[in-house]
């Protein structure tokens, strides 16, 4: 009897998790080398197929409707976002495939590599000389994993294929790597990415270009977004609503029907 | 739930109010000698897992990915942009513009900056009454190591690796009464601003690095010029709008998010 009701409680909480994705990617729009996530659901099955309880007494007809619905995992969307000029030579931007690697020090959250992966390339130089990215200040790698020490009096090129040159030498190739399976990567803030152990064994030398002097604008859609955040606050109204009147069913049903006369 | 989106969306009000307040100051600065444009760094809050990765599904299969929902965004810091200003010739010998890298460096009192100095590119410099050079600001910072101009002179001028001579009336030769030093730091981008056109050492930036005007990393001086603010008002009037608007969408937000709370406070009646 009360199928309905759990129905659009599934209902709203899933509502409210696409307004939850929406609206962080919302906040993001400003944010350099974000990638937004997309929210998705699967079809719940009915508790007696779910649980493979075959011999608990079932209601047939109810039974097809299924049990509406739960999350499922988010996707990040890696499509590039649009590049934008700037000044500063220590603004790189990635256009094409391919992220920068990071160091992420001693923390290896998951079980995997300790190496983050970034599409963020606003980078600095610490006191120690080396490239940091200017968000967190963690070393920027080089292809052989190692930080890159620069002389900041000279004049600093990185060319497309990732490489850094500095008064007409080449002091080191930037580490510039993809991953085939996206779907490993997970997001860890910071505008960073960390890679599964699976991911890390199987990352391959990037195919995009690296660019000085621009950065990658967050790849969110503000319209999509907006409509995202505004379509799941709707659809958590209507949803309510269902859930208002299977409340009034229920009501009825035991205060109107249910009465003993007398 | 929604309130995770409200979250969300409150963090990027905030943010885009300081990204506001950088630009605006910017925009404020666009006739300031020597200054230089900051920007405000984005970057994503941390994600709630809300489903692990590696959890079995009925079918016992591990599912590959996690369920995780971001927080919104923050300015992680706001970066100076030390690409030169445009030269403004003004005349005056005392005006000096560091053509390339480096920084001037003037005497402060110890609570302002460590060691008591503050690095400047604003280059306007004056004569106080005892003849030191000084910046021609209300505070007249004395220029470090001072350079004194005493006696009788007719006109002062600078060379370009920073030699400051004056024309004494009977003598023939400018005589030289000093030599402008330079500091660089490792990371500009590091130092603080603390008002005034001044900037100060951090741990950030790196000890100052010393040297004369035209030596190999430090850049020559230009005298009777003086380097105009960097900001690019196009640059800044497109950011303003951009934010604005970012700020519009974001109030968008909560207010859906607060649409769904009502709806879900509504449903007990």
């Amino acid at each position: 009897m009360n199928y309905g009701f759990t129905m659009g409680t599934a209902g709203v909480i899933a509502a409210m998790h696409r307004q939850d994705v929406a609206s962080n990617n919302l906040a993001n729009i400003q944010t350099v080398g974000y990638k937004p996530d997309t929210s998705f659901t699967i079809p719940r099955q009915a508790a007696r197929q779910e649980d493979g309880l075959m011999n608990m007494p079932s209601n047939t007809l109810l039974e097809r409707l299924g049990a509406g619905v739960l999350l499922a995992p988010n996707r990040t969307s890696f499509t590039q976002g649009s590049l934008t000029q700037t000044r500063n030579p220590f603004d790189l931007a990635i256009q094409g495939d391919g992220f920068l690697t990071v160091s992420g020090g001693a923390d290896t959250a998951s079980g995997g590599d300790s190496l983050r992966l970034t599409r963020d390339g606003r980078m600095t130089v610490d006191t120690r000389g080396h490239l940091v990215t200017v968000t967190d200040g963690r070393d920027i790698l080089d292809e052989t994993g190692r930080p890159i020490l620069v002389n900041p009096a000279s004049d600093f090129t990185v060319h497309t294929n990732g490489s850094i040159t500095q008064g007409g030498s080449e002091i080191a190739k930037l580490g510039f790597i993809d991953v085939p399976n996206r779907d490993s990567l997970k997001k860890v803030g910071n505008n960073m990415f960390s890679l599964s152990a699976a991911a890390a064994t199987s990352k391959t030398v990037a195919t995009g270009n690296v660019l000085q002097y621009n950065v990658e604008e967050s790849g969110a859609d503000p319209i999509r977004a907006m409509m995202a955040v505004q379509s799941a606050a709707d659809a958590v109204g209507t949803t309510s609503k269902i859930m208002q009147i299977h409340d009034d069913l229920m009501n009825r049903a035991i205060n109107t029907l249910g009465r003993v006369s007398g | 739930m929604a309130i995770i989106a409200l979250q969300s969306a409150a963090s990027a009000l905030s943010a885009l109010n300081t990204a506001m307040d950088v630009t605006s100051n910017n925009l404020a600065n666009i006739n300031t000698a020597g200054f230089k444009s900051s920007r405000a760094n984005f970057q994503d809050l941390l994600y709630i897992e809300q489903q692990q990765p590696g959890i079995r599904n009925t079918n016992n299969d591990q599912r590959p990915t996690g369920l995780y929902v971001g927080l919104g965004t923050k300015v992680s810091g706001t970066q100076l942009d030390f690409k030169e200003g445009p030269p403004v010739a003004s005349g005056n010998p005392l005006d000096l513009m560091i053509q390339g890298n480096g920084f001037f460096r003037v005497g402060v009192q110890d609570a302002l900056g460590p060691g008591g100095f503050a690095y400047t590119r604003a280059g306007q410099f004056t004569v106080n009454s005892e003849g030191n050079i000084v910046l021609a600001t209300d505070t007249g910072r004395k220029l470090d190591p001072p350079i004194q101009l005493t006696g009788d002179y007719s006109s002062v001028s600078v060379d370009a690796n920073g030699q400051v001579f004056v024309q004494r009336p009977a003598a023939q030769d400018p005589e030289l009464v000093g030599t402008l030093t330079m500091t660089n730091f490792i990371n500009p981008t590091g130092l603080k601003s603390v008002g005034e056109n001044l900037y100060v050492e951090t741990g950030a930036s790196g000890p100052p690095i010393e040297g004369k005007p035209g030596e190999q990393a430090f850049g020559t001086i230009q005298s009777g010029m003086y380097e105009n603010s960097n900001v690019d008002p196009t640059t800044e009037l497109v950011n303003l709008i951009r934010i604005q608007r970012a700020f519009e969408m974001n109030s968008n937000s909560i207010r859906a998010a607060d649409q769904t709370l009502q709806a879900i406070a509504q449903l007990h009646r």
